[in-house]
């Protein structure tokens, strides 16, 4: 497993359309696999970073071409570190108030639910957003291996 | 080059049930095929829908917001949207949000059918 996780390279950036996602995704499902997380987890962790890329793609960059997303993992001790960099504006999704589900479905509501997803699966979101020393805004999940 | 990005919906009817089979890949960048599907059976007074997620390798928010999307709706028309043969992996995102409160989920197409059917009888 070591030779696999030398061969391979642990960061990938991707342009900013959705037609892209799915190589996040593939990217993230064997990293995740590869450092032993289950099948659900490692699911739960995909879906998560592509909710992530997808708002990014969707409300950060609002579909404008030439941009890009970049995604690098990290493993330290327990922790599955998936660090996603972007230069769109700052929007700090830890700062969202979270869904109650019981309402949302009494009234029907739309949107919101990738957050969701995300806050839901990972144990740990932290936001750097871009400042003058770093032009681009870093969310930092962690998923522990138990 | 990968090809988990693309989604393949069938239509087939049961009466006046129309069943939408999905298959490949439902995320953020196929979700507005789903939408404008959906939408177009709405639009032609279909009412009665089942999705059929047997052959859905995948899906994230975008997918189920789609669902959301219709669901209040078609239920004013006194029609529904009815969930089956989701594998684990797609039930598991579903269920992650609680979605099974307010969709009906059934493990075969069938008894999805059979519901419709007597609400008609």
């Amino acid at each position: 497993m070591s030779t696999v996780k030398k061969k391979y390279k642990k960061s990938i950036c991707i342009a900013c359309k959705t037609e892209e996602l799915s190589i996040i995704r593939d990217f993230v499902q064997f990293w995740a696999a590869s450092y032993g997380f289950s099948q659900l987890d490692t699911n739960k962790i995909t879906i998560a970073v592509d909710e992530v890329c997808s708002n990014l793609i969707k409300y950060g960059y609002k579909d404008i071409e030439g941009k890009e997303i970049c995604i690098k993992i990290e493993f330290i001790h327990k922790d599955f570190i998936i660090n996603i960099t972007d230069d769109a504006i700052p929007f700090d999704l830890t700062e969202k108030p979270a869904i109650n589900m019981d309402e949302y479905f009494e009234k029907f509501k739309k949107g919101g639910l990738g957050i969701h997803i995300v806050k839901s699966v990972m144990d740990e979101i932290k936001y750097y957003p871009s400042n003058s020393k770093d032009k681009k805004n870093t969310l930092r999940l962690t998923k522990q291996l138990l | 080059m990968t090809n988990n990005n693309k989604l393949e919906i069938c239509f087939r009817s049961n009466e006046d049930i129309t069943i939408i089979e999905l298959i490949g890949f439902l995320d953020a960048h196929t979700a507005p095929e789903f939408e404008n599907s959906l939408k177009n059976a709405i639009d032609d007074g279909i009412y009665k829908i089942i999705v059929n997620f047997k052959k859905l390798d995948y899906i994230s928010s975008a997918g189920l917001g789609v669902l959301m999307a219709f669901i209040e709706d078609i239920r004013l028309k006194d029609g529904d949207i009815k969930l089956a043969e989701l594998s684990d992996k797609v039930y598991a995102i579903f269920d992650l949000l609680g979605f099974p409160m307010l969709f009906d989920i059934d493990i075969d197409e069938n008894i999805s059918l059979n519901k419709f059917k007597q609400q008609l009888g």
